[in-house]
């Protein structure tokens, strides 16, 4: 079946959608951070906030939260290098708006569970931020695992 | 926002491909993309220039511990196509 305006075939079509998603497909998996990485990363958000709601008495939390954004700067910032030294220069933020409300979403989804569990910790409840700590770690995790590129595609399914 | 819009010279197989990669990132180094698409300099180079010439892709030559490394990005206007292109590409398969 030819599609008369666009001069291609609804078969082209597919075969084109294909091949896109594939290319893309094997370049996120070439690029994706590794395994060790995104543990590393999640357990440093999970200590984060953990160690946020420790802080709120100040004492030495405060200072061992900030060493351990330290490192997760780090961390991420040599991810970065590492893949740039392969040629290939990342976003720091997705470019789709899809990708951009995924990250907005999940920033504020993080921000709310840190900010949270500081309130409920201050209040007493003192089990709170290992809970918050393991949703967090838990969150990050995820987010690697489904957008390694931090972008949202669009599967093209074979018809 | 980009509508749908089937595009001639980005529908080339290889040009999709490298539209799609430049479109993931901000930018990639010549010979990653060339390893990428499994495809010689020249041919590389050749789909480039059309790109380029369309102000799809930018380039940027920079020397890299004294080696000359080329750095291809998507401008927005190379971006705008693109997506439009998948858009119309979506749109006829329903």
């Amino acid at each position: 079946m030819k599609n008369s305006d666009k001069q291609i075939s609804l078969e082209e079509a597919q075969a084109a959608l294909t091949s896109l998603n594939t290319t893309k497909k094997n370049f996120e998996n070439t690029y994706k951070p590794p395994l060790l990485f995104q543990i590393s990363v999640a357990i440093l958000m999970g200590l984060i906030t953990l160690f946020t709601s420790f802080s709120s008495n100040n004492g030495p939390w405060t200072l061992i939260l900030f060493v351990t954004t330290a490192v997760l700067l780090l961390v991420m910032a040599s991810w970065f290098w590492v893949v740039r030294n392969q040629g290939v220069k990342l976003r720091f933020t997705p470019v789709s708006s899809k990708g951009r409300k995924l990250n907005y979403v999940l920033s504020i989804f993080v921000a709310l569970i840190v900010v949270g569990a500081q309130l409920l910790y201050i209040s007493g409840l003192t089990w709170v931020p290992y809970v918050a700590a393991f949703i967090n770690a838990s969150t990050m995790l995820y987010a690697f695992h489904k957008f390694p590129m931090g972008e949202w595609t669009k599967e093209e399914h074979s018809k | 926002m980009s509508t749908s819009s089937f595009d001639a010279l980005i529908h080339a197989p290889n040009r999709l491909q490298i539209c799609a990669l430049l479109s993931s990132t901000a930018s990639i180094e010549f010979k990653t993309v060339r390893n990428e698409l499994d495809v010689s300099d020249s041919v590389l180079s050749k789909h480039i220039k059309l790109l380029e010439n369309a102000s799809y892709v930018i380039l940027d030559k920079r020397l890299h511990a004294g080696r000359p490394r080329t750095w291809l990005s998507l401008s927005p206007k190379g971006l705008n196509a693109f997506n439009g292109h998948v858009n119309a590409l979506r749109e006829m398969v329903g």
